[in-house]
């Protein structure tokens, strides 16, 4: 043999384009980007993603909660402009999801279906925090086929303060001051952190309080940045502010559209 | 968990008026072990041009012994500095020579040019360059960082500004990012100097 | 099924009467079966695939976790003894921080504490049910029920669901007639009653700082101190903890929860005690 080198000496050619062929057929049958996730979606996928991203503050005797209304496809294919996210339970309860759009529906319906229930019994209204419970219970009664929707239950609470709940996807429960769900809530939550938190400063630092009027403008903010850099959000902020003793007020206000 | 995210870390570069700043986190990881926490990402490669390289840190080394061959051999044939913006050329090709089994970094090029216009880039690991005028992110906390920065982020900041921009925008990062944080770096050229500030962040 | 038409009376009855079983009223938990997939589908393959590693940041299941457990007792007369858990406060979903502040100490009962661990609504839900059970047997028998008794209702009803991809890494922890108890209980049907006990992605770090100083004979204030510091050791090195330490100290007579201390804090503190430069000096 010569010094060629890049074929082993013992190797037949023929040998090794027989076995570069098959390898060529086996990569085409299967190639690499076919990873398990892909090939066990191609099987059995009763989920889809339409994309689109909530979030919610809450304040002594408030509580805000915004969404965007674009429902996407593949994250590529708009669906409609104008998609509902944000479900007014009663006059104390918000329901915003992001996810599954399938499974949403079915979730506001259980909802819906149970505070009808309750108010047929008691005959009061559900408040916030009771729901809450409700709603984490029903994520996880689906724990072994769960509802793909990113849940966050807001309003006002049984002493007229204002609470947002958050859970994920089979209904682990936490009451928070802020939070965020859907495709930019990776976007929107360090950035409620840092303004409302007030994480990123000394502990000595003036913190400006949390007013409805600041909470409304950074949630316009929050939106705008994640509309900017996230592609499945845009096109509209569905801003629902609940006050205590209050109707709840819904608003629409344009946001990206590309 | 990927091998992007393997060691974690975070850069990112904001741009100014005549100035720029970089900043990065500290840790380095195992998946979800902390090994160290005074593990900057962000390297010098000129007077006036910095580097950052996030993603598998392995790799990252063995990229900056290479970025910093290649800008040296320029520098030597040429006779002058390297410009941002050659550089991030430089790097662009080096990563794109490993197109079929690429480095797992992603650098980013900061700095600022002969004219002191500031110049930022990043690049994915073969060496796609988007160079927008406002700023860029990499690592595993790109995404958070996207969302503060494109709201701290104004036109035409000074380098106090700018400091004070890139520092909440990295600390609010950190925030969220369980695999970068334990302190962060944050590098700010100027036309005269380059300021050095380590960030006291949370220990977790 | 076959051959009814569309106009069929009864089964538009029968499906409203199921429609209502579902949704109009909380399930009775003695026959209540979780809703599942369709037959043929392998339900932890399904789970990974869609709420696993590769999913989309929000929609995996929150977890990781430091919490630690140990009963030691008084070393003078003045303290009280009895058992310290202390956990951290961090859920995330891979290496998004989901949430900084869960509380991981969740009541079972006024004098038992149960630590979550693992996935955060398994461990919030079963914990509920395990709560109510006891409740409901205290009600019953007129007497507490002990630490061993909950702990085995918790294992078995763990047990029946083995397989199914729960995730639950808990311990059951309290003050009855036998003394205080700490019991591990976990999905896999596991149970064991032990002194000293950390359970977590950084449960590790926690066992070396515990097995370093813990001794069976303690004062209340070294003992807290213990668990601050492990938990503050373990969120340090491990990514998976962190926010703040929830301590909760079970004596013979209460149950005393302490407020939140911050770990980052306490590392800094920490860091002054040893005198260590922990500030970071870039060189160049």
């Amino acid at each position: 043999m010569s010094n060629f080198t890049g074929i082993t000496a013992t190797m037949n050619p023929l040998a090794e384009m027989a076995q570069f062929k098959q390898n060529m057929r086996e990569v085409a049958a299967s190639p690499e980007w076919r990873t398990s996730k892909l090939i066990e979606r191609q099987r059995w996928n009763p989920y889809s993603m339409e994309g689109g991203s909530t979030a919610a503050i809450s304040g002594d005797n408030f509580a805000i909660v915004a969404s965007d209304t674009r429902m996407t496809q593949n994250d590529i294919n708009i669906l409609t402009r104008d998609a509902e996210k944000i479900h007014v339970l009663n006059d104390s309860i918000i329901l915003s999801t992001s996810g599954f759009y399938g499974d949403v529906i079915q979730l506001r319906k259980v909802l819906q279906s149970r505070l009808h229930k309750y108010r047929f019994d008691y005959r009061a209204d559900m408040s916030a925090d009771l729901c809450a419970e409700l709603l984490s219970r029903n994520l996880y009664y689906r724990r072994f086929f769960p509802y793909y929707t990113g849940a966050m239950l807001a309003g006002i609470d049984e002493n007229g303060k204002g609470a947002v709940f958050s859970y994920d996807p089979i209904g682990c429960i936490e009451r928070l001051g802020y939070s965020a769900s859907g495709a930019a809530e990776p976007m929107i939550i360090p950035f409620l952190d840092c303004q409302i938190g007030h994480v990123t400063v000394a502990e000595d630092y003036e913190k400006p309080p949390l007013t409805i009027e600041r909470a409304i403008s950074l949630m316009k903010d929050a939106f705008r940045g994640a509309a900017e850099r996230e592609i499945s959000t845009g096109d509209k902020i569905h801003l629902v502010i609940a006050e205590a003793g209050k109707p709840i007020v819904q608003k629409f206000l344009p946001l990206r559209e590309d | 968990m990927s091998i992007m995210s393997y060691t974690g870390g975070t850069v990112v570069a904001m741009a100014g008026d005549e100035c720029v700043c970089i900043a990065s986190d500290l840790r380095i990881g195992e998946q979800m072990t902390t090994i160290a926490t005074d593990e900057k990402k962000v390297h010098k490669v000129s007077d006036k041009v910095y580097v950052g390289l996030a993603g598998f840190q392995s790799d990252a080394k063995t990229m900056l012994e290479k970025i910093l061959f290649r800008k040296n051999l320029y520098e030597l044939r040429e006779n002058r500095k390297v410009r941002p913006q050659i550089l991030s050329e430089m790097i662009s090709n080096l990563c794109y020579q490993h197109r079929f089994g690429s480095y797992f970094t992603e650098p980013l090029v900061a700095g600022l040019d002969d004219q002191n216009k500031p110049y930022i880039c990043c690049m994915d690991t073969i060496g796609c360059v988007s160079a927008p005028r406002d700023f860029v992110a990499i690592g595993t906390g790109q995404e958070y960082l996207l969302g503060v920065c494109e709201n701290f982020w104004q036109e035409n900041m000074k380098p106090e500004e700018l400091f004070e921009a890139t520092a909440q925008s990295i600390l609010s990062c950190l925030e969220r990012d369980a695999a970068s944080g334990w302190g962060a770096v944050v590098y700010t050229i100027t036309k005269d100097k380059v300021n050095v500030s380590t960030i006291k962040s949370r220990m977790d | 099924m076959w051959g009814e038409t569309f106009d069929d009376f009864e089964s538009e009855e029968r499906e409203l009467a199921v429609a209502k079983q579902n949704f109009m009223h909380e399930p009775a938990n003695m026959n209540f079966t979780f809703p599942s997939l369709p037959l043929g589908i392998q339900p932890v393959e399904f789970m990974n695939s869609h709420f696993g590693a590769t999913a989309a940041k929000n929609m995996k299941f929150r977890k990781g976790t430091t919490t630690l457990a140990f009963v030691y007792e008084p070393a003078t007369p003045a303290d009280k003894g009895g058992i310290i858990v202390a956990v951290d406060s961090r859920a995330s979903s891979g290496e998004y921080i989901s949430s900084k502040s869960v509380m991981k100490i969740l009541d079972i009962g006024d004098r038992m504490v149960a630590t979550m661990a693992g996935g955060a609504a398994d461990c919030q839900y079963w914990t509920r049910i395990v709560a109510k059970y006891c409740t409901l047997y205290e009600l019953r028998e007129k007497t507490p029920i002990t630490v061993s008794a909950a702990s085995k209702y918790f294992a078995n009803a763990l047990f029946g669901y083995r397989g199914k991809g729960l995730s639950v890494g808990s311990m059951v922890a309290g003050y009855d007639k036998k003394g205080p108890q700490i019991f591990k209980v976990d999905s896999d049907g596991d149970r064991c009653s032990l002194k000293v006990c950390s359970v977590g992605s950084g449960s590790l770090n926690a066992y070396g700082i515990l097995d370093n100083h813990y001794k069976p004979k303690m004062t209340d204030e070294e003992a807290r101190k213990l668990g601050l510091r492990a938990i503050m050791h373990a969120t340090f090195r491990d990514s998976g903890s962190g926010g703040v330490c929830n301590l909760c100290h079970i004596t013979p007579t209460e149950k005393i929860r302490l407020p939140p201390m911050d770990v980052s804090k306490l590392w800094y503190e920490f860091a002054d005690e040893l005198g260590r430069d922990i500030v970071y000096d870039p060189r160049e």
